[in-house]
């Protein structure tokens, strides 16, 4: 676990110039060796989380490598359910989805952990929306096999951004789109009946999270309930 | 009356501005101040995040499962830039196909191997995996289906549960059949990572190395090891 006391400049550069020189798996031994020894100081964590996890929070993240959700927000083990994809992307309940690693995740942390906040968390320079805003209507410049249809999901955050911020640069078209993808992620998840029953039942509470590791500040919101009449309409 | 799309784009409008908190005691407060933390212990390393803020460069793509207990960055000690995470249930990869539903693990894959360029692909299983247990219990008929989307997902591992339960004598005890099966669905996933043209063609070049591990959190102990492609030397007949 992160400690900030513990680290100073030096010895984390160091780290780094060690990392380089040592096997990849010799550096993961060495961090695997300092949870451990850190982990087994708390055997009561210990023995409960060997038995089950009741964490209050789902988080949705990013697989960004500078964004892990648990390192920024100093979540130790047994705090957090996490489902990392790139952009934080929540696709709309379907029922004829086959195989969606999304709403399988949420169906379980509401229903079988029951999770008390649901947390969709952006980020700065994000790579996805980048390629989500960069794609041509006539898909016209498509560079990959999956990564489009996968941002595609959320186009309708990009249309928005783009309808709304016409003149801008496009370095701050992504920056708006990357809060349009939360809040549009978060609508996707009020689309699942099993959310929107925990959340009108006060069980659960849905909050959007901006980490701009730019200007190092991280934003929150929360969901104001009236916003579920409106759903229930949409259905 | 308003279309459906007014409305939600009326919503989204609406949802972009600070919201009102619904409840009195702030939730966040906990990650506000963790965060105030980490705040202080970004400032200390300009060096490292003002070269991250411009790029990512991590050796390592790490799938994992959501599960709380089994975070791969808190667990293999793992500074922010080293590693590009996925977390799904039961850190599940699905085999290459055109028709899938959605693409999320696909997506990060090809993202991490064509654009990041990592150098290993590590899939992490776990102890006690809940993911996998409900694998293992589920009935063949269907018939004691609990849920609308997690049988579905969790199905993609069918495999190894099949190489499970004949690897394992019957009269073991169940903890021993959760086990293999947690580390046969790790491998499976590994297998179907390597049906992607994009992870095939770097291993065989030896740019890229596919890495199982099994994190087992009851005993204190974290397994590797490595996927390997060989060709034998020819024989003649």
């Amino acid at each position: 676990m992160h400690n900030a006391e513990s680290r100073t400049p030096a010895a984390s550069v160091s780290a780094v110039a060690t990392e380089v020189q040592t096997s990849p798996l010799e550096r993961l031994k060495t961090g695997y060796l300092k949870f451990k020894e850190n982990y087994v100081k708390d055997q009561n964590l210990v023995s409960s989380l060997a038995e089950g996890q009741a964490p209050p929070y789902m988080i949705i993240a990013c697989c960004d490598s500078r964004v892990d959700p648990c390192t920024v927000l100093n979540l130790p083990p047994g705090e957090a359910f996490v489902l990392r994809n790139i952009g934080n992307m929540v696709p709309a309940y379907s029922a004829q989805s086959a195989c969606s690693s999304a709403a399988s995740a949420i169906e379980y942390a509401v229903l079988h952990l029951k999770v008390k906040h649901l947390v969709v968390m952006g980020h700065s320079r994000c790579g996805a929306v980048k390629a989500l805003m960069g794609i041509e209507d006539d898909g016209s410049n498509r560079f990959s096999e999956f990564i489009e249809d996968w941002v595609l999901i959320l186009k309708n955050a990009s249309k928005k951004v783009k309808s709304i911020h016409k003149v801008a640069p496009f370095a701050e078209q992504c920056t708006a789109c990357e809060k349009e993808v939360v809040n549009a992620s978060l609508w996707n998840c009020l689309s699942y009946p099993f959310v929107r029953e925990k959340m009108a039942s006060g069980d659960l509470t849905l909050h959007g999270g901006y980490y701009d590791f730019v200007s190092n500040a991280f934003e929150s919101w929360t969901l104001d309930l009236s916003c579920l009449n409106d759903v229930d309409k949409v259905q | 009356m308003e279309s459906v799309d007014n409305m939600q784009e009326r919503k989204l409008e609406e949802l972009s501005l600070e919201a009102n908190v619904a409840c009195p005691v702030d939730p966040f407060e906990k990650m506000r101040k963790a965060f105030e933390e980490f705040k202080a212990y970004f400032k200390k390393e300009k060096e490292l995040f003002d070269a991250l803020a411009q790029s990512q460069h991590p050796k390592w793509m790490i799938i994992a499962c959501s599960d709380s207990r089994v975070d791969p960055a808190l667990v293999l000690g793992l500074e922010l830039g080293e590693a590009f995470i996925l977390r799904n249930i039961a850190s599940l990869i699905p085999p290459h196909s055109k028709q899938s539903g959605h693409k999320s693990g696909a997506s990060a894959i090809e993202y991490a191997v064509e654009h990041l360029k990592v150098e290993h692909i590590m899939i992490v299983g776990h102890s006690r995996c809940g993911g996998i247990k409900a694998l293992l219990e589920m009935k063949e008929d269907g018939s004691n289906r609990f849920s609308e989307y997690i049988e579905d997902w969790i199905q993609i591992a069918q495999p190894a549960s099949e190489i499970a339960k004949a690897k394992v004598p019957h009269d073991s005890p169940f903890e021993e059949l959760w086990t293999c099966c947690v580390k046969e669905s790790v491998n499976l996933s590994l297998r179907n990572c390597m049906s992607y043209p994009f992870v095939k063609i770097p291993m065989e070049k030896g740019l890229l190395t596919l890495h199982g591990a099994y994190f087992d959190f009851v005993n204190g102990a974290f397994d590797v090891w490595k996927l390997k492609c060989k060709i034998d030397e020819h024989q003649s007949l």
